[in-house]
């Protein structure tokens, strides 16, 4: 006895893991002879194990059956126990094994050393809590923290899955659901990130109330959601589903005190046909979701073949544009400012156009929203501002040149100094250039409009305000802010012979920037009598079909020479395209 | 105001299906869990049902009011719901009541129904009022 009781007190010390660990030590240890008697046992095995309190001691007993207390009546178990202790006697294996408690399902890992002479130490670790945390892991990385619904991750495994199951033909069909919320962003903005937090748990759940069983949902990021329909499904049972979706997300919502409405766009895309791996198939319900926003929201698409054609066909342009600037493809045409008084140009408004190889000239509809889209909104505005203020010394100097200028260069707060450099460069005095501003820039922040306005004006610039009364800009506003002219929307023109409303809106417009001091002009005159109309409400000038279209500078010198008084005969191209 | 009594009143479209008997009996279920619900949360209200439509006051505490009527939202047989007034209130219109109900109305209030949720549906930001003061006037009725 001495002998084995120098042995295992020797080597228990070496062991890395001793009582001292502490009481609620997760590791408990007992030393066994040849004859698996056991003949030592640590105080923390009773509580590592769970054992019975009056048997505290296993000493002389047999190591199974302290397993056997451990494994309650589990026989598979108890074989691998009892093969454990087998290659523990032969010396094949030293490998720890999983043994599962009976009662309470804990797991416990046995590990076998030999201590020489025959003894053997088994130590006993409980990794339930460790399993638990680990489970919670796997369970947590297919969850969405925010909402508890799916996330990405489940959403691509679950796709993957179902491919397989296309692959392996025992499922035909894989319909997938992109949602996308419409006014997201304007929650988050105007009511905070909690508010935006809460909206989205609660579209969660009511994503969740649609499914059927075996639809997979999952919040793919932001507010995207997605959904993969069970299989079984088809055309119809997606139509189905996709509208009551968008009838259920754009239900009122009401949270912390306020009562929200949002919608949701969705785009629908059916494996195999629409994409045969999983990245296709999302990229097809991605553009069909892009359709859906892209003809006015609150709608779902499927996926159609030409929706990738028109992708295709946005990038080409794209291309394109990037290079258009290099390759000189831009040009300025230039659309007469008429005095209506004198009937003498009075100015004139470059217009950009782009000379496209193949499709011809393009007007800036076809292009200017691709272009801010891709950051080329600023290069080609400072384009646009070198141009017009280079050809324009070429012109009488009487004449000024009005330049568009978008509200995305106006953020950019380096306005004032690329207009100053083009001045410079060209060698145009200040009052000769006109500033064209729309009215949306009148609804962002004032303090800030009003520096880079009164910049501007202090280069002697003049500013106008373009399409206004199109009802963004109230009358009142213009008193606020320092405009030299008022130029009052085609659609307000073109209708107002029998319109007695617009009439009154334009003669309004009129009458305050008389007392203003502001010039008004009246966009959009198209036939003389437009001009005799707005000529009656108190217009001072004109700019439209009327007198002349837009022309490329080059046709300018015969412009000059010919326009002079108010006449029939001073018309360039009467009656030209409309 | 009191901080304390939160109130919502709605109206949305009847979407239950079936005859007239069918739709009462559907609707019974309704108040049966909505009453259980209410009533552990302290929420008090009344229903208006007219076979075509739905109006409903809930009053109580606002998180417990905001997440009934989130319950409700995600309730298929009903839709177009829209929001006609939700803010804090003075008092409590229906305290006596975890959920009062106005059955499909009687002949001679028929019309008033038909036409002050028609209104509240057509103009939902002035007819609060309205549709809170029919509900008042009925429940006391029907009591």
């Amino acid at each position: 006895m001495e002998d084995i009781k120098a042995v295992s007190a020797v080597d228990v010390k070496q062991l890395p893991l001793s009582e001292s660990d502490g009481k609620r030590s997760r590791y408990g240890y007992l030393v066994f002879d040849q004859l698996r008697k056991v003949v030592h046992t640590s105080s923390s095995l009773q509580s590592v194990l769970k054992l019975p309190e009056e048997n505290l001691s296993f000493e002389g007993e047999d190591v199974l059956s302290v397993v056997k207390y451990v494994v309650g009546r589990d026989s598979e178990t108890l074989d691998t126990a009892r093969q454990w202790l087998d290659d523990c006697r032969t010396q094949v294996t030293q490998e720890r094994v999983s043994l599962l408690t009976g009662e309470d399902a804990r797991t416990v890992m046995a590990d076998l050393s030999p201590l020489g002479r025959g003894y053997w130490i088994a130590t006993f670790e409980d990794v339930t809590a460790g399993l638990d945390s680990e489970r919670a892991k796997r369970a947590g990385a297919f969850e969405d923290r925010l909402t508890g619904i799916g996330n990405r991750a489940l959403f691509e495994t679950s796709l993957d899955q179902r491919f397989e199951q296309i692959a392996a033909q025992e499922i035909e069909d894989g319909f997938v659901l992109f949602i996308d919320l419409d006014r997201f962003k304007s929650v988050n903005d105007t009511l905070g990130h909690a508010v935006g937090d809460a909206l989205l748990r609660k579209v969660g759940e009511r994503l969740q109330s649609t499914l059927r069983d075996g639809d997979i949902l999952a919040r793919l990021g932001g507010d995207e959601f997605a959904v993969l329909l069970a299989p079984l499904s088809n055309t119809n049972t997606a139509t189905a589903c996709a509208a009551e979706i968008i009838e259920l997300i754009q239900r009122p919502y009401l949270i912390e005190g306020y009562v929200i409405n949002v919608g949701s766009s969705i785009g629908i895309a059916s494996a195999p046909d629409d994409g045969r791996t999983r990245d296709d198939l999302l990229k097809s319900a991605d553009l069909a979701l892009y359709h859906s926003k892209a003809v006015g929201r609150g709608v779902f698409n499927f996926f159609h073949p030409a929706m990738g054609e028109r992708a295709q066909q946005r990038r080409l342009l794209e291309l394109e544009l990037r290079k258009a600037l290099t390759l000189r493809q831009f040009e300025l045409h230039y659309q007469p400012q008429i005095n209506v008084e004198t009937g003498l140009i009075s100015g004139l408004e470059g217009l950009l156009r782009w000379r496209h190889p193949q499709r011809g000239l393009l007007q800036p509809e076809a292009f200017l929203a691709l272009a801010e889209e891709i950051g080329l909104a600023a290069p080609i505005g400072n384009w646009v501002l070198k141009t017009a203020c280079k050809e324009a010394t070429r012109w009488p100097d009487f004449v000024t040149v009005a330049v568009n200028i978008s509200a995305l260069q106006f953020e950019t707060g380096k306005l004032q100094y690329s207009v100053e450099q083009a001045l410079k460069n060209a060698g145009l005095s200040g009052p000769r250039l006109e500033i064209e501003v729309t009215e949306d820039i009148l609804l962002r922040d004032e303090t800030s409009v009003l520096t880079t306005l009164e910049g501007l004006r202090s280069l002697g610039v003049r500013v106008s305000i373009d399409n206004f009364g199109t009802g963004l800009a109230s009358l009142s506003q213009l008193v606020n802010f320092p405009f030299d002219k008022i130029k009052i929307d085609r659609s307000l023109v073109a209708v107002q012979q029998h319109d007695a409303k617009s009439r009154a809106i334009v003669r309004a417009i009129s009458a305050l920037g008389q007392s203003l001091g502001i010039c008004t002009l009246a966009e959009g005159v198209e036939t003389s009598e437009h001009l005799a109309q707005v000529r009656s409400d108190g217009c001072q000038s004109v700019q439209g079909f009327y007198y002349s279209k837009a022309i490329p500078s080059n046709e300018l010198t015969e412009l000059f020479s010919n326009l002079s008084p108010l006449d029939e005969a001073a018309r360039v191209n009467p009656g030209g395209e409309q | 105001m009191n901080q304390d009594v939160y109130r919502t009143l709605y109206c949305s479209r009847n979407w239950i299906q079936g005859d007239q008997a069918e739709q009462i009996a559907e609707v019974n279920s309704i108040l049966q869990v909505a009453r259980e619900k209410n009533g552990r949360h302290n929420v008090t209200g009344a229903l208006l049902f007219n076979s075509g439509y739905f109006a409903q006051v809930l009053e109580g505490p606002r998180q417990a009011i905001e997440q009934i009527f989130e319950t409700i939202q995600r309730d298929q047989r009903h839709g177009e719901v829209i929001v006609l007034e939700t803010g804090y209130a003075a008092t409590r219109d229906f305290s006596d009541w975890s959920m009062a109900y106005v059955q499909p109305p009687l002949q001679e209030h028929a019309s008033d129904v038909g036409l002050a949720l028609n209104q509240a549906l057509l103009k939902p930001e002035e007819s609060a009022g309205a549709v809170l003061d029919l509900l008042r006037t009925l429940v006391v009725q029907e009591d």
